[in-house]
């Protein structure tokens, strides 16, 4: 096992570390209510002695444990139909009237000219306010937990007892159209479904024609075909996802929905009762998910011909309904049981209504004796419910449970005796008039309990968590410092830590495992002695060879480690109290919603205190004969040497730096919280974009994206790694500006109106970006296959003398490179077929043939670079159009930053050191703060290219990049989506290992000027022209100072991660836990999953390159030694 | 000559005094913080002008020396409109720096321009009174290990300045609604604080300097 595996595998323990820590707070705080299995029944009345509709002469009236008001119910979903959308404002002008303003004219209408008949509410959803969960809210009345967001688009079959399943129990014939979410969720309780793909966010019509198609026609089938007919439609949705409600295409959206409700009223039969609700709202961008006020509000209208309400609804006032309390509703008009789950209220104005007259009369009680018989049942049956769960869960507090029972009791005693009694109307009427208002009261305080229990948290499994992911930090702070002394590799430390760590998981898990049979007799998925102990059990192993070594020398080592943080620069401090800053300015709600702002401004502080730490002297004054010197320099003022100073230039590249932050501050998304923030003009798509600016973005666009493989280009053959005929050469060549000329070129035709793009063929819409994911492909394999870029030349004529004379300098740099390189490794190589290599070498033999190497002093780099380019292209399409400019500033801004570390470097070593040979390896030691200021553009460009740590912000719409919408399975989706959400994380964590190589070769700019004062040792100069090929002479450091960066950035996201850990845990029953702490933390939690999978990976492409390039020097040395 | 104690704590006086009163009239900094800047600023420049050590007498061996390699010798003209423009080009980046570390481009401008001024008179023109006009040697006493008394004085009023200045900027995004978290309040209250933090240190110091030289002596 090499070397480079061994500490593969340490990284990899760290990272299992860390995986294991996130599942099991994940498991403790994203918790699922108990699901009651129990489901109602139509003879079980809630009530005892219940069981209604045994009134005499009503039979065909007759419903399960009310009388049913109607026969027949048609429910029409408008996805998304916000209130605002419903309402109508008749002071309003149609032309100045916003695009979803008015939009409905038929529901004004019928609430004015029927007002017994119709009405309208606002209708709260609880957030997350995503279809599928407001579906589950619609039909089991009960109330969400976040972890069914993330199984949005992976429905699931509700089991719990709901609405259409009483239907489906009752006989009665439901057909359903629309969206196939419905199918997902209900697959067996339909009479007939006419499903269509939800997931298209660009389709705005399919599902909304489909409708249209059938609802029609079936409703005016023949008496005895329906029962209840649900139409789903997407449009409003659509059109709000992909234009906002602002567009002109939300105004013809609603108006075809304004049709599609008159044609149905006017076929509506006496026996029906209509609705038309939003199951939620939408923002002002149109995106949905959170709990603001717009995206929790959407409409909820009722028509019937038959009289509806019991008394006029004033709708001046905006009366506002719970979406849960439709469930009871529906059940109790159709006359079947209430679902045993829900916890809804029926809306009482559909129920009862106390006239305010005084003239009460005996119909005014036999109006409300029935609304409040209806209020007692859905009492009883919340009461039940209760008892129920009670009896399943523990979770429900005890004393508040008895407590109102108690006053339910009471209520209803109370009640009884006023309908019994043989009190006076008036008084009978008050008394039903409290128990109304008791009975509300009720459902109301148990709802509000219920809410604050079930953002219940398993806080066990979460402090279980948060310490592995503790260890996690530890460990990687050890690998971090233990990998700063080669000695760990001679004494056979890594070997001994492997296997420790083999052991320790061993061990753990068995214990772990019987541990757990012994206690509970039974292994679950819940139990966490299996996770805990290999954790435990592996540190345990990977500390002890430190301790059985030489423990005397722990404590010393301790005071070691102090001392080293005591002497840190400055640069030091401020980048550790950044992360220190950064984890826990988590806490306050108000710093993560301005995260993005603050993440620039501090990777803006940490960038100028690392100038600071750069110029800043702790020595004494400079000698007197340079002050002299550089004073008689200086009376001769040149401007140009004034201007070409090394502490002017880097600040010339920090300005430069930070103007490109502040750029690209302009290309955020804004969070629903900030609400004085406006959306940049990048964000909006482009075909929503008029006039000439259209044209502007998308040729600023394709010229950003046409930069990105051009510089490449550039980049690598002035450093000669383009000469040579690899497959990987020709990728950089040929394939990736093919891949940029397909991108702009499908950012043309999205561009195109939207009617034009729905014409083509499905082929057409997805030819250009598959053509881009093909080439994206097969470049990562060339890669993989033939990591390096070198062009080997035994023969100097080979290419002719024009062709030497024009890489004249290079290669007569290279050459010697290599040629000391064989030449040393020469010496201590065995003899071979008796001829000493060094005799072949050392001959001085002008006349021989000295191979020349082209693009060996960037070897490394070259390959980060092509992968780093490669990435950034697959990630800039998915991106879209309007970020491409964001993808290019992140890269200059990442050259930058390369650059300016690579200065500072090299500064350093050569003031500090540099004396003996092979000290240039120090170059490759990278700083924590560098590491810092890495982590931090990490996070400052997941916000500038257009994300929040909020789910409405999440840009569904780029799984349809090189796909038309329908998908087989959601994987395809879920990678889309994840590239595109955390792009920067991918760039960044493909490109760290540019960070240790970029000191060999760049940032020379400071050399000339340091040359002069600085003299090294002309030895270890010539090292330094080898570039990074002093890396592969010096393998141990390599491994060990790549090792050291890796875990180093990790652990910069551990501690990022466990500060929102921290935040979410403690902060659980905080008011805005689930808008902004927990979606914090999922964020973080995925973004760490996805660092540290791509850290994986290009930590493999690293050994990679470097087992090819030893392959490749032993050919050469083969070779060389058989002239 | 004044003792450099004296004067750090004279400016402390200074400063506070200026602060109160300003509370008395209608243009404090909670109520009108552009005006008070720009009353503030004039005031304490003057103020500093008056009550300086300076650094160039005592000897040569000190980073202002070292970089300069002459003393500066008295106020001429050019010599004094050479350092007004160095103090406005510090004026200008403290403006510059704002907007890249977050402040508004186009909005706002003449609160981060009163920002910048009060950055520059608390730094720039500390160095400028009393390190004569040339920027080298106000970089070079800021960036290197202090010399002398009066540089470790310049280079922990500036530093504290800083800090302070930036520590300012963490209470802005707090939703706590208050009128005096909008830019460039906090930031402005943070330099004062830093600054008077600065020259109570510096103070403090140079007596224990003082009495440390002393009783060497003795």
């Amino acid at each position: 096992m090499g070397l480079g595996l061994k500490t593969f595998g340490l990284l990899l323990w760290t990272v299992a570390l860390s995986v294991v820590g996130i599942t099991l707070f994940t498991k403790g705080f994203l918790l699922n209510r108990l699901e009651v299995p129990v489901k109602s029944s139509c003879e079980e009345s809630p009530i005892e002695g219940g069981g209604a509709g045994e009134e005499e002469g009503e039979t065909q009236k007759k419903g399960c444990w009310a009388n049913r008001h109607f026969k027949k119910a048609i429910i029409l979903i408008v996805d998304a139909l916000r209130y605002d959308f419903a309402t109508y404002n008749t002071s309003l002008a149609p032309g100045v009237a916003l695009p979803f303003q008015n939009k409905l004219p038929v529901l004004h209408e019928l609430l004015t000219s029927r007002p017994e008949s119709a009405a309208l509410f606002k209708f709260l959803a609880d957030p997350p306010t995503t279809t599928m969960q407001r579906l589950k809210g619609l039909t089991t009345g009960s109330l969400p937990t976040f972890i069914d967001v993330s199984s949005n688009f992976a429905s699931s079959e509700v089991t719990e007892d709901n609405v259409i399943h009483q239907l489906a129990g009752g006989d009665r014939k439901v057909i359903f159209m629309g969206d196939d979410t419905w199918t997902g969720l209900y697959p067996k309780h339909f009479h007939k479904v006419y499903p269509f793909p939800s997931f298209n966010v660009k389709d705005l019509h399919t599902v909304d024609n489909g409708v249209m198609e059938h609802l029609v026609p079936e409703m005016e089938k023949e008496e005895g075909e329906w029962d209840v007919l649900i139409g789903h439609f997407l449009g409003v949705d659509h059109v709000g996802h992909r234009f906002g409600p602002y567009h002109p295409a939300m105004g013809e959206k609603l108006t075809q929905m304004d049709g599609v409700i008159r044609s149905v009223v006017s076929k509506l039969t006496e026996d029906t009762v209509l609705f038309v609700m939003g199951d939620h709202g939408m923002t002002r961008t149109g995106d949905h998910g959170g709990d603001s006020t717009d995206e929790v509000g959407a409409a909820l209208f009722m028509y019937s011909p038959a009289k509806l309400l019991q008394g006029a609804l004033h709708q001046q006032e905006d009366q506002a309904v719970s979406q849960i309390d439709f469930v009871p509703t529906l059940s109790l008009l159709l006359g079947l049981p209430i679902p045993f789950s829900n916890l809804g209220m029926v809306i009482p104005q559909l129920f009862l209504a106390f006239s305010t007259t005084k003239n009460q009369t005996n119909t005014d009680w036999a109006q409300n004796i029935t609304g409040v018989e209806a209020l007692r049942i859905n009492a009883f049956q919340i009461k039940k419910y209760l008892e129920v769960y009670a009896r399943l869960g523990e979770d429900l507090p005890k004393d508040v449970v008895s407590k109102l029972q108690k006053q339910l009791t009471e209520i209803d005693n109370a009640y009884q005796t006023a309908i019994n009694g043989e009190a006076s109307i008036d008084d009978a009427l008050a008394a039903l008039k409290r128990a109304k208002e008791g009975y509300i009261k009720y459902i109301s305080e148990v709802k509000e309990m219920c809410r604050k229990v079930w953002a219940k948290f398993d806080m066990v499994s979460m402090v279980c968590g948060f310490s592995v992911l503790c260890i996690a930090c530890i460990a990687s702070v050890c690998i971090t410092m233990q990998s700063h002394d080669r000695r760990v590799v001679y004494t056979g430390n890594l070997e001994a830590q492997l296997s420790g760590i083999a052991v320790g998981v061993g061990l753990g898990f068995i214990f772990g495992i019987v541990s757990e049979i012994c206690l509970t007799g039974t292994i679950t998925t819940s139990s966490l002695a299996p996770f805990m102990l290999p954790c435990l059990g592996s540190f345990i192993g990977y500390m002890s060879p430190a301790w059985s070594n030489k423990s005397s020398k722990q404590t010393s080592k301790v005071l070691e480690l102090w001392r080293t943080l005591r002497k840190q620069p400055i640069d030091w401090i401020v980048a550790t109290s950044l992360v220190g800053w950064n984890a826990c300015g988590l806490g306050a709600n108000s710093f993560l919603i301005n995260e993005d702002t603050i993440t620039a401004f501090l990777l803006q502080s940490l960038v100028w205190s690392l100038l600071v730490a750069a110029n800043f002297n702790r020595q004494s004054v400079p000698s007197k004969e340079q002050t002299q010197k550089r004073a008689r320099v200086e009376k001769s003022f040149d401007i140009g040497r004034y201007i070409t100073r090394p502490s002017l230039l880097l600040l010339f590249v920090v300005v430069v730096f930070s103007v490109c932050v502040r750029l690209s501050m302009f290309f955020r998304a804004c969070r629903e919280e900030q609400w004085w923030c406006e959306t940049p003009h990048f964000l909006k798509s482009l075909s929503t974009i008029e006039g000439g600016h259209k044209n502007a973005r998308y040729f600023f666009a394709a010229a950003c994206m046409a930069l990105i493989p051009v510089s490449l280009r550039l980049f690598m053959s002035k450093s000669g790694n383009m000469d040579s005929v690899t497959p990987t050469v020709l990728n950089v060549k040929y394939a990736l500006p093919v891949a940029a000329v397909c991108t702009s070129l499908y950012w043309a035709m999205q561009a195109l109106p939207q009617r034009v793009l729905d014409n083509l063929p499905a082929w057409e819409q997805v030819i250009l970006p598959r053509v881009v994911y093909v080439i994206i492909f097969s470049s990562f394999v060339s890669l993989i296959w033939k990591p390096l870029c070198l062009l080997l030349q035994i023969d100097r004529n080979y290419y002719g003398p024009d062709r030497t004379l024009q890489n004249g300098g290079r290669d007569s740099r290279h050459l010697s490179k290599l040629y000391n390189q064989v030449k040393g490794r020469g010496t201590t190589l065995p003899p071979r077929n008796g001829n000493p290599a060094k005799e072949e070498w050392d001959g001085g033999d002008a006349t021989k043939r000295i191979p020349a190497v082209y693009g060996l002093a960037t070897v490394y780099s070259a390959a980060s670079l092509v992968t780093t380019v490669t990435c950034s292209q697959l990630l800039a399409l998915l991106l879209g159009d309007g970020l491409a400019p964001a993808v290019l500033l992140l890269l200059v801004q990442m050259g930058l930053y390369l650059e300016f570390h690579a200065a500072v470097k090299r500064t350093q070593a050569r003031k500090e050191g540099l004396s003996q040979p092979g000290s240039t390896t120090v170059l490759s030691q990278v700083p924590w703060p560098v590491v810092v200021g890495w982590g931090l553009m990490t996070s400052q460009y997941f916000f500038y290219t257009g994300h929040q740590a909020a789910i409405p912000t999440i840009r569904f719409e780029s799984a349809f990049t090189g796909f038309y919408g329908d998908f087989d399975n959601n994987l395809v989706p879920a990678v889309l989506i994840g590239l595109n959400t955390f792009a920067s994380q991918v760039l960044f964590t493909v490109s760290l290992p540019l960070l240790l190589v970029w000191p060999f070769c760049r940032g020379k700019w400071m050399d000339k000027k340091l040359a002069a004062s600085h003299h090294g040792n002309q030895e270890v100069l010539d090292e330094l022209q080898k570039g990074e090929f002093v890396l592969h002479e010096h393998p141990v450091e390599y491994r060990l100072n790549s090792l050291r960066l890796y875990s180093m950035y990790l652990l910069f996201n551990l501690i990022k991660l466990g500060g929102t850990m921290v935040t979410a845990g403690y902060l659980r029953n905080h008011l805005m836990v689930w808008n902004i702490f927990a979606p914090r933390y999922v964020f973080e939690g995925v973004s760490f999953m996805v660092v540290c999978i791509t850290m994986l990976l290009s930590y493999l492409l690293l050994l990679r390159v470097d087992d090819s390039l030893a392959a490749w020097v032993g050919k050469l040395r083969d070779y060389c030694k058989t002239q | 000559m004044r003792s450099l104690a004296n004067v750090c704590l004279s400016r402390v006086a200074a400063l506070l005094s200026l602060c109160l009163l300003s509370n008395l009239t209608s243009w404090s900094l909670l109520l009108k913080p552009t005006v008070f800047l720009r009353y503030f600023c004039v005031a304490y420049g003057a103020v500093q002008f008056h009550l300086k050590v300076d650094v160039q007498k005592k000897n040569n061996a000190t980073n202002a020396g070292a970089v300069s390699g002459r003393p500066v010798r008295g106020w001429k003209i050019s010599s004094f409109v050479k350092g007004f423009l160095f103090f406005l080009l510090s004026i200008l980046s403290f403006h510059i720096i704002a907007v890249l570390y977050g402040a508004p481009l186009q909005e706002d401008t003449e609160e981060t321009f009163s920002w910048a001024l009060l950055m520059a008179t608390l730094t720039a023109l500390p160095c400028w009174c009393m390190l004569g006009s040339r920027l080298e040697t106000w970089v070079a006493v800021v960036l290197n290990r202090p010399e002398s008394e009066n540089e470790s004085f310049l280079q922990t009023t500036v530093l504290c300045t800083v800090v302070g200045a930036w520590l300012g900027a963490f209470p802005i995004p707090l939703d706590w609604d208050r009128p005096w978290q909008v830019w460039p309040i906090p930031c402005s209250i943070g330099a004062l604080l830093g600054h008077t933090v600065g020259l109570v240190l510096s103070a403090i110091q140079s007596k224990r300097h003082r009495l440390d030289t002393k009783s060497k002596m003795v």
